[in-house]
């Protein structure tokens, strides 16, 4: 270990970076950091005009002991499963698939329809799909064709969850493997001469070559998601949601706005996203160790 | 290796099929609601789901979006937050991104460590709004321009492309007496201009889609973005605001306005405008996403 | 230097004589007039409600012509109409309002008034309206129960009560008619949905938007469901979990078998229910009484003519019978006065001044010459009178309708309002301190599973027993102990 004056030497002579950064930092202070020391609002009864009364863990064991808690973290942890666990390999896979696509027109035809649904709202791809998910709607006209009778999607709580995960897919399937995509494409030329050379199919291909180099951008992507495992998607839900199938979609976020947000219960509100950001730290910080150690690569 | 498969073997078609089917996925539910649009009330009531064609056309639809009182200073102001929002956001980014993946940089690991942590703490809204209020930013577009100024996951994504750009280029170039200025602008960007057009689109994306922000931060209606004044009518029903209280008897064939066509109409006036910064950013793909895969 | 001094000793006494004389002015008229302002000084009241907007249509106007008739009672008030938040006026205006951001004398709520009035926020308006004259003889019945329980917002308008109604050129064609009006039972109506579907006349007779509480309004009543909060078996329970809620439910069920409830009814909101409404898919929908009908009535005969007038029909014949029961805990919306205001007298008398006879004209009527013209005494109706909406009290309540010629509101909206004055019940129900909430929400949520299960048949009305153990275990005891300590 080097000593003390080595350190602030460094220090100085990186001083242009920290510079160049130092206007990121003013953002995260002001926009990030004043808000969560406002955070201990938690553990304070909320008041407008008057000092906040101290309380302790008040609302904190009003959530955790409210019966519908539980499933509505159940919801939470199962939607979040889906969406950032299952779907996971579908983005990788499908920027391998366009990467293998060898007519040119369609592989750029394909590539920027597919990055079209992003850029849709959640209220708007919910119109569309409520739509097309109705008694009458587009995917009932389909399974006409093959003589299977007209379902009710949307109400249906066995299959609701399924939607969730297929529009987020469709959302996101095109626009999320870019970042796969382009990892791809900057693999060194030479390694697929070499490849070639050895004689091997275009599976030894994909294997050898291509996965290896999808290692990092995977594990960068999969851990950050983990962050935000107790997100599953508020916007979406919220647009989905109606009484038939609320009891098994809604989720941590929903339950905050209505209560929280809505009811005027601030301090409620956040007290739960307290314990999100903690939950979600938590993960990041073990599966970073873990892959680390598994891997080589982290988040950092 | 191209002689091996061609682009008619059956396995390439095999697969192109496929990868059509799942993109008609994607364009058919847009077309239908651009159709719907464009139909005459008459018509668009009877919409079956899979139509993609417009029946007996007629833009009373957008006429009606367009008579809203305050949709032209909502779109103006939504490009004015998307374009000065998304310049903010890249100049930070690239920035940030720039110092964290310079080599044996002394505070990487503290930094990382502080961003991570500022990605997952959401501070929630009335912690925010408290801080947002207090700085007098209450009420001006500027509040929600600032208060997304970076997004962590898009930065850790700017670093990997960054980290990409090969050491030999760097090192000579610090050899040669690059500063940091040039090397930020007159190397690793042009080197990473795959990463930047998509970080920017990300970035882009999100803010002509920001409602819930601009919701609360924004009080006054000709402040306010697009997707606010436009997702009033088409989520909570509010029609009475939609069509002005003036208008709302003033055509003939109001009453019997589909409502859903004109929800149609809305949706478009919403999407698109972004829609139309998509050919720029396919531009320079061009040359590194798109034309790439196996070099033939 | 002496000069200097005499001047200064001068401009000093100046300055005394001017000081002394301006205090005494304004010690004489500090009683009175500064409450309700004087001609040289108004007092400035602000008004912030939802869609009113300070330059849209008729409100400069209407600004004008109240001021002026405030003078007229020797109150000079100068009022000022503020922009209406842009987004979700229910989620932006209580945080806005709460922190400080804005605070306008005059405040409309449309919900998350509650906290707001715990902390202490909002003006108490019962010694202003105990001392009003207008006010008090425009109150219906109901707005003064829900004061006597919660005095921080006012609300002169009818009860919001969901009132049922349907086609006349169908209600007549059909033979079971005669029979429900006469006697309307349960049975009696089940046979004119049975009729309705026999005879194709349209899709679907009932609709609704997303959930039960518009049927609720018909048949709560007729099966015994008759408030929110019921004493069964001495104890004070929650209806919906009640024997009576399973038979209501049981019946709705039926009527989704038979499919004569909508089957799309879940994913419906207030537009597709409209629009299946007026294009003839659906027969019978519930709309709030007074402003709501009217304007279903309006569009219903600018698409299907004027045979498609809509009658009103009563709440089912039971146990009881009644539309749902009107909730007196609180005012659901209102206007309400800043605890912080500086002008809460001349506030007042703004929310007065539009409940006497001539604010009465101004608030219902709207503008001369917009939206109606004076010939020979006679307000007579111009044809841009339907766009005009009350700015402060929907009540029709103090109108004197007798000058007037044109249609203030069509026979069904009119209808609709007696119909829910001979049909009122009040609720039984209280409000819920901040530890119980979350229990409250939790079985909510489970009723709703429960109840759109069972009337869609996925599950069983037997479930029902199961659902309520459920229900006293997520909260529904430990809710029936605290009633009992509030109720007695």
């Amino acid at each position: 270990m080097t000593n003390k004056r080595s350190l602030w030497s460094r220090l100085y002579s990186e001083k242009l970076l920290y510079l160049l950064i130092l206007p990121t930092i003013v953002y995260f202070v002001i926009f990030r950091v004043i808000p969560i020391w406002n955070m201990r609002l938690a553990f304070y009864k909320y008041s407008a005009r008057s000092d906040w009364q101290f309380v302790g863990f008040k609302y904190f064991s009003m959530i955790f002991s409210s019966p519908g808690f539980l499933s509505i973290l159940k919801n939470t942890l199962i939607i979040s499963f889906m969406k950032y666990i299952l779907l996971f390999p579908f983005f990788v896979i499908f920027a391998i698939l366009l990467n293998e696509m060898r007519m040119k027109g369609m592989r750029k035809l394909v590539q920027v329809i597919s990055y079209l649904p992003h850029f849709l709202s959640w209220v708007v791809i919910a119109g569309i799909w409520i739509s097309m998910l109705s008694l009458f709607g587009g995917v009932n006209q389909i399974l006409s064709v093959f003589r299977i009778e007209a379902k009710d999607f949307m109400t249906d709580r066995s299959i609701i969850r399924w939607i969730l995960f297929y529009c987020e897919g469709w959302r996101s399937l095109g626009w999320d493997s870019i970042i796969f995509f382009t990892a791809i494409l900057s693999i060194e030329p030479s390694l697929y001469e070499a490849a070639e050379i050895d004689g091997g199919s275009r599976w030894v291909i994909i294997r050898h070559i291509i996965l290896p180099a999808l290692i990092t951008p995977m594990v960068t992507m999969f851990i950050l998601n983990l962050g935000f495992f107790l997100n599953a998607g508020f916007d979406q839900v919220l647009n989905f949601s109606n009484d038939a199938v609320l009891s098994t979609i809604d989720i941590l976020d929903t339950y905050i706005y209505r209560i929280g947000i809505q009811g005027g219960q601030y301090s409620l509100a956040t007290a739960v996203s307290l314990v999100k950001g903690v939950v979600g730290l938590v993960l990041v910080l073990i599966t970073h160790v873990v892959s680390k150690r598994l891997t080589g690569s982290g988040v950092w | 290796m191209s002689k091996k498969t061609k682009w008619y073997s059956p396995s390439q078609i095999i697969l192109t099929i496929f990868m059509v089917l799942i993109i008609l996925t994607m364009i058919v539910p847009l077309l239908n609601i651009l159709a719907k649009s464009l139909s005459s009330p008459e018509q668009s009531v009877s919409f079956k789901g899979l139509e993609i064609f417009p029946k007996d056309i007629d833009f009373i639809n957008y006429r009606v979006v367009f008579s809203h009182p305050v949709l032209m200073p909502a779109l103006f102001n939504s490009i004015f937050v998307t374009v000065v929002g998304t310049f903010i956001n890249m100049l930070l980014t690239l920035t940030a991104a720039y110092v964290l993946t310079r080599p044996k940089l002394t505070l990487k690991r503290p930094l990382m460590v502080f961003f991570i942590f500022m990605m997952l703490f959401d501070p929630g809204m009335v912690p925010e709004y408290l801080v947002i209020k207090d700085i007098g930013l209450l009420g001006s577009k500027w509040s929600v321009i600032l208060v997304t100024a970076v997004n962590v996951y898009y930065l850790i994504i700017m670093m990997r492309y960054f980290e990409k750009v090969p050491q030999s280029i760097t090192e000579a170039a610090t050899i040669d007496g690059c500063g940091h200025f040039r090397m930020l602008t007159g190397i690793v960007c042009p080197l990473s201009k795959a990463g930047i057009a998509t970080i920017t689109m990300f970035y882009a994306v999100v803010r002509w889609n920001e409602y819930f922000k601009a919701s609360i931060y924004i009080m006054k209606a000709k402040d306010t973005v697009l997707q606010v004044i436009l997702r009033q009518f088409v989520v909570l029903g509010d029609t009475v605001s939609m069509l002005g209280q003036q208008n709302i008897f003033n055509y003939n064939d109001l009453a019997r306005l589909d409502y859903s066509a004109l929800k149609s109409a809305t949706i478009m006036v919403a999407i698109v405008p972004i829609l139309l910064i998509y050919p720029i950013v396919l531009k320079y793909y061009a040359k590194d996403v798109m034309a790439g895969g196996i070099k033939e | 230097m002496r000069k200097i001094f005499a001047v200064i000793c001068i401009l000093c006494a100046c300055f005394s004589v001017f000081a002394a004389g301006g205090k005494e002015n304004t010690n004489s008229s500090a009683s009175v007039e500064s409450k309700y302002g004087t001609k040289e000084n108004p007092v400035k009241v602000t008004y912030l409600c939802k869609d009113v907007n300070p330059n849209d249509e008729g409100n400069p106007q209407l600004v004008k012509a109240i001021e002026e008739g405030l003078a007229k009672q020797g109150k000079f008030i100068d009022l000022e109409i503020l922009e209406a938040p842009a987004g979700s006026y229910k989620s932006v205006v209580p945080i806005a309002y709460r922190t400080g951001q804005i605070s306008p004398d005059l405040v409309y709520f449309q919900g998350g008034d509650q906290p707001i009035a715990d902390e202490g926020l909002l003006e108490d308006l019962t010694p202003y309206i105990n001392s009003s004259t207008y006010v008090k003889q425009i109150m219906g019945d109901h707005n003064v129960a829900a004061l006597a329980n919660y005095p921080y917002l006012l609300w002169l308008a009818p009860a919001r009560v969901q009132i049922p109604v349907i086609r006349s050129d169908w209600f007549n064609s059909l033979d079971s008619s005669k029979a429900l009006l006469a006697d309307p039972t349960v049975d009696n109506y089940l046979a004119m949905f049975r009729e309705l579907k026999a005879k194709n006349i349209c899709k679907w007779p009932i609709t609704t938007d997303g959930t039960i509480l518009k049927l609720d309004s018909v048949f709560n009543h007729a099966f015994g469901v008759t408030a929110t909060i019921v004493k069964d078996n001495g104890k004070w329970v929650y209806s919906k979990a009640t024997q009576a809620e399973k038979n209501k439910l049981a019946f709705y069920a039926q009527l989704y078998k038979e499919g004569l409830l909508d089957k799309e009814y879940v994913t419906k909101q207030w537009d597709t229910m409209e629009q299946a409404f007026y294009e003839g898919s659906a027969a019978f929908v519930a709309g709030t009484a007074g402003a709501v009908v009217n304007i279903y009535n309006n569009k219903m005969m600018q698409t299907q003519g004027d045979k498609a007038e809509l009658i009103v029909l009563p709440p089912a014949k039971g146990v009881s019978q009644a539309y749902q029961s009107i909730d007196v805990t609180k005012e659901s919306r209102g206007f309400a006065i800043n605890v912080d205001s500086k002008n809460k007298d001349a506030a007042f008398a703004v929310l007065e001044f539009m409940a006497s006879p001539e604010g009465r004209i101004l608030d219902k009527l709207g503008i001369e010459g917009l939206h109606y013209n004076i010939k020979n005494g006679k307000y007579v109706l111009t044809d841009k009178f339907p766009e005009w909406w009350a700015r402060f009290w929907d009540t029709l309540n103090g109108l004197d309708t007798s000058n007037v010629e044109g249609v203030v509101m069509t026979k069904s909206g009119l209808d609709s309002l007696s119909a829910a004055q001979k049909y009122y019940a009040s609720d039984v129900n209280l409000i819920l301190p901040e530890e119980l909430l979350p229990l409250k929400d939790a079985m909510d949520s489970l009723y709703t599973e429960y109840s759109t299960d069972i009337i869609r048949g996925v599950k069983s009305i037997d479930s029902f027993d199961e659902f309520v153990t459920k229900w006293n275990a997520a909260g529904g005891a430990k809710i029936s102990e605290y009633c009992a300590t509030v109720l007695k």
